[in-house]
């Protein structure tokens, strides 16, 4: 779930929007990438830094399309 | 490929903090503290130490405060005071790019250079084919003299284990005027004579280094001087946070703007008179017409292609037929247009309707300064709705659609510059001798205003959104009030 909040937006989220293009072929039918609403993860202090997004539960700070592709795939492994 | 990096991040970061501590009348207060509170004593520092980072955030902060790092007089004086002064100025002057000199790292002008997986081999096709004998070999490996090297790359080409590299200085490297070179201390100099303030850059330097002279302070003032602020809504808006045009106009009511406008309405004039202006030049027997609505291409002829200067339209652009309608409408208000790029920051400097910018950057952080969730806000109902082919404006093709669309008479060929590079440049030059089509539209930015240097989205992913903000709108031809 990719926060679509405007501050993460500025910081760096707008880039994630595409995400999903950047999904191996063979990861693609085990990923259901959404966008989200403002996550609230912003507001609540050592939280991180924006953009952020969460991952079967798991919240990722400053979240770009690389760290993300290793998150997904090391909760795909479990 | 990712357009957002750390440097970027930074400068919004910067903004933000600039406009919360604006929004509590806090700025020359606690101005000073900013660059502690981001680079704090104990924590990891970007550059050798916290205190070169600090340095370099007060210089940025100057910059966006609405100096020039060259206005500095003393090196002693503090943001507070910057504060003071740019609340009691009443004019800048047009030049919208400023090198931070503090934060230019001074790349070296070399263009190759031997690595060190130079391997000695017993080949050296480097030597062989270094026209310039520029090539000499000591320690066991290639060295480059850079009194006889031309910088032709041929050893890079020629090289079997990719020893050899090219470094480019990112920012002389894009530039496609050659504007931007160093002064005699290594650091980058921007010549007004030559720059068309483009911001390419400013999106290129690794560091950060070139910065844009913001008017915020100035909107701010207006603002408290009870001042009625209009906004002016660049197309290429719509593409730009992943939220519908309704929603992010009724945002700018909420930040305490009194009128706003989509300059795509003004396009529909532009659309309109540019096609007639085509018709009447080649009936005229002129061979072909270009675009003007792009400042940074008009500046281009200006400094650079004066033979170009006679094809070039002479209809004013969507952003000066809005201004003037806004101006008739709201004589007293203070007009503000929100830019996609420094070089419109330019245009505005120098349109009769038209106040200050504000690039959709500084919007977006003036957002998050408020805690405003544009997902959240309430979408603006009713109001005007421009045509599909005015908000096409923002990508490229997108003028040369529109105006094929309503030429009468005329067959429209067009031939499209996506960019000004060095060989679109080298195009452009040639043009009055070589046309091979009647209608040239010329966007200085690769993909169009949607590409401009203080955009938040990839251009991809705007151009969908620009495609849908098309969807909803209705046709160019259809009957409506057209001036």
């Amino acid at each position: 779930m990719i926060c679509a909040g405007t501050h993460c937006y500025l910081m760096g989220g707008a880039e994630l929007q595409l995400f999903h293009e950047y999904l191996p072929v063979h990861l693609r039918d085990h990923v259901m990438v959404t966008g989200s609403p403002c996550l609230g993860v912003c507001d609540c202090e050592g939280s991180g830094k924006p953009p952020f997004v969460m991952v079967n539960g798991r919240t990722i700070e400053q979240a770009t399309i690389q760290s993300l592709l290793e998150v997904v795939k090391e909760e795909l492994e479990n | 490929m990712s357009v957002t990096n750390n440097a970027m991040i930074i400068r919004r970061d910067l903004l933000t903090r600039i406009i919360k501590l604006m929004e509590k009348e806090e700025l020359e207060k606690k101005i000073d503290r900013i660059p502690l509170e981001v680079r704090p004593r104990n924590e990891a520092s970007v550059r050798c130490c916290v205190h070169k980072d600090r340095a370099v955030l007060k210089y940025k902060l100057m910059a966006i405060l609405g100096f020039n790092i060259g206005d500095e007089t003393d090196e002693l004086t503090p943001l507070s005071d910057y504060v003071r002064m740019a609340y009691e100025r009443r004019s800048q002057s047009d030049v919208v790019l400023t090198v931070v000199d503090e934060a230019c790292s001074s790349c070296r002008q070399t263009s190759y250079e031997v690595s060190n997986l130079c391997r000695g081999c017993v080949a050296r096709p480097c030597i062989n084919n270094c026209p310039k004998d520029a090539i000499r070999f000591f320690n066991g490996q290639a060295h480059i003299d850079h009194k006889a090297c031309v910088n032709c790359g041929k050893c890079l080409k020629m090289c079997p284990f990719h020893a050899i590299v090219y470094m480019p200085v990112p920012c002389e490297e894009v530039c496609p005027v050659n504007a931007i070179k160093k002064n005699d201390k290594g650091v980058e100099y921007i010549d007004p004579a030559k720059c068309i303030n483009c911001g390419k850059c400013m999106v290129a330097c690794p560091f950060g280094a070139i910065m844009e002279k913001s008017n915020l302070v100035d909107i701010f003032r207006n603002k408290i001087e009870g001042r009625e602020l209009v906004a002016l809504l660049a197309p290429a808006i719509a593409g730009q946070f992943g939220s519908d045009i309704q929603r992010i106009r009724s945002s700018f009511h909420r930040l305490g703007f009194d009128h706003v406008y989509e300059v795509a309405e003004g396009a529909e004039q532009t659309i309109h008179h540019e096609a007639a202006e085509l018709k009447e030049r080649l009936e005229e027997g002129q061979p072909f017409m270009t675009t003007s609505c792009c400042p940074g291409y008009t500046s281009l002829v200006e400094k650079h292609i004066p033979a170009l200067k006679p094809f070039v339209s002479h209809t004013p652009s969507p952003m000066h037929y809005t201004a003037k309608k806004a101006r008739e409408e709201h004589p007293e208000a203070c007009i503000v247009f929100v830019s996609p790029c420094s070089a419109k920051r330019w245009e505005v400097c120098h349109d009769p309707y038209t106040d200050y910018t504000l690039s959709f950057e500084e919007y977006g952080a003036w957002l998050v300064a408020r805690q405003l969730d544009l997902n959240t806000i309430e979408p603006l109902e009713g109001g005007y709705t421009p045509a599909a082919e005015a908000r096409g404006f923002a990508a490229s093709g997108g003028v040369a659609t529109a105006v094929k669309k309503v030429a009468e008479g005329v067959t429209v060929n067009e031939t499209l510059i996506n960019g000004i590079d060095k060989a679109a440049l080298r195009q452009l030059k040639g043009m009055p001798q070589n046309h091979p089509h009647n209608f040239v539209e010329v966007m200085t930015c690769e993909n169009g205003c949607i590409g401009g240097c203080n955009v938040i989205s990839n251009p991809r992913l705007a151009a969908r959104k620009i495609q849908e903000a098309m969807k909803d709108a209705p046709d160019i031809l259809a009957e409506k009030e057209v001036c």
